[in-house]
């Protein structure tokens, strides 16, 4: 089976009605819907952020950010605290493009929770001939959570030495270190930069689920 | 008319003072050509330089090329990058804009511990955006080069920052996309580390 598979299905909807003074009867209408599999993320990002003590002093609290405070920022919850079980970061397998979303998938929906932002992965890397080697990519982050508790961008870069893909061009495997900057809410309802000087985003290919998307 | 307003001096344009940072490059590469990994390497400040003067990376760099870090008078961070010409204290040709991604800036850092410092330092992440340059048989094409560097700051002047760095030591990463073209074959270059080393010496550039 490979690795990622596009199911197309229909739903026959029978409408009637009067539309336009005509009376229509038995129309049918396609409702058509996309399943596309959701493999497993891992983020770390390790960096500082602006500080100032009491006196106005100014100076570089560090930071770590993992999985976890992502999930939290890009639902509106703040960074540090539990998670929703079912709410997983992943990234959604489409074959054949560069841009893949980067989601909080919601595994007992089969759902997309939100669209974190997307991953792209450099058109011209030619290793997709060998189905695997060195790539770069690029992460953007969107504008997504609540007032106080939010992710408003963030823009990373990888190389990863050992990306594979499987035979239908679906990304199957990266592990990429790379550096960045993320601005978000942290408690807060203005933005802070944190400056990432290492982060690491790595899928090991391990399915998280099917989403179900219409 | 227009002849007119030019001679009367009404539309010049004001200048602008940077620093320019004497640099060298050191980037751990994979060379990429017609779809296989070619090589790896290192991808030097002297390669960089030659493919942007359009030139073979065998060539030997003239000794009035340098590689520069520019920063704008009132900046707080590296806005381009360049070979500037030391003797003429011109821009040859810029290779890379640079987009600041963010800056902390901080007399007082909690990095390791509580340690404190009078000096004004900043740390910035960077991407640098390689533009076209060289020629059509060597030259850049594009590409994104992405760093973080370290900066310390003189306490007066608008001139302020004393010294700047980057290097992938530390944990830091440094890494990149990097395309062009190379005796008339294209290459993409995935740089996976690296850093680039400022000399101490400083140039002034008014543009």
């Amino acid at each position: 089976m490979i690795a990622s598979r596009i199911f197309r299905t229909t739903k026959r909807l029978w409408l009637g009605g009067v539309m336009g003074g005509m009376m229509v009867l038995g129309v049918q209408a396609l409702a058509v819907t996309v399943s596309n599999e959701v493999i497993d993320v891992t983020m770390s990002m390790d960096g500082e952020v602006q500080g100032r003590d009491t006196h106005g002093t100014a100076f570089a609290a560090p930071v770590n950010l993992t999985n976890r405070d992502l999930v939290n920022l890009a639902l509106g919850l703040p960074a540090r605290t539990h998670v929703p079980e079912q709410a997983v970061l992943g990234l959604v397998q489409l074959p054949n493009t560069n841009m893949l979303p980067l989601i909080v998938f919601d595994s007992r929906g089969s759902s997309n929770a939100v669209t974190v932002g997307s991953l792209t992965i450099d058109p011209a890397q030619p290793t997709r001939k060998l189905r695997a080697g060195t790539v770069f990519a690029e992460l953007n982050l969107l504008n997504v959570g609540s007032i106080s508790n939010r992710i408003v961008s963030g823009r990373f870069f990888f190389a990863g030495s050992n990306a594979k893909f499987g035979t239908n061009g679906c990304l199957t495997k990266l592990d990429g270190t790379g550096v960045g900057t993320l601005t978000a809410h942290f408690n807060a309802t203005n933005a802070m930069d944190a400056l990432v000087y290492k982060t690491r985003f790595r899928t090991n290919g391990n399915k998280l689920g099917m989403l179900v998307e219409p | 008319m227009a002849a007119g307003v030019l001679a009367s001096g009404a539309l010049a344009q004001s200048s602008t003072t940077s620093q320019v940072f004497q640099v060298d490059a050191n980037l751990f590469s994979v060379v990429l050509t017609n779809g296989f990994e070619a090589s790896k390497g290192i991808l030097t400040g002297a390669d960089i330089i030659n493919l942007a003067r359009g030139r073979a990376v065998t060539s030997a760099v003239p000794t009035n090329e340098l590689l520069g870090l520019v920063v704008q008078c009132g900046e707080d961070a590296p806005t381009s990058l360049i070979v500037f010409d030391n003797v003429s204290n011109t821009n040859l040709v810029t290779v890379a804009n640079i987009d600041v991604q963010g800056v902390v800036q901080y007399t007082v850092s909690f990095v390791a511990g509580i340690k404190s410092s009078g000096q004004l330092r900043a740390d910035a992440v960077l991407a640098a955006n390689f533009g076209v340059s060289g020629g059509v048989s060597n030259g850049w094409t594009s590409g994104i080069l992405a760093f973080p560097v370290f900066e310390k700051f003189t306490n007066s002047g608008s001139c302020a920052v004393q010294s700047i760095s980057g290097n992938s030591i530390s944990g830091n990463s440094f890494v990149g996309n990097l395309k062009g073209i190379q005796s008339g074959t294209p290459f993409a270059a995935v740089i996976t580390k690296g850093k680039i080393i400022a000399s101490g010496r400083t140039w002034t550039l008014v543009e």
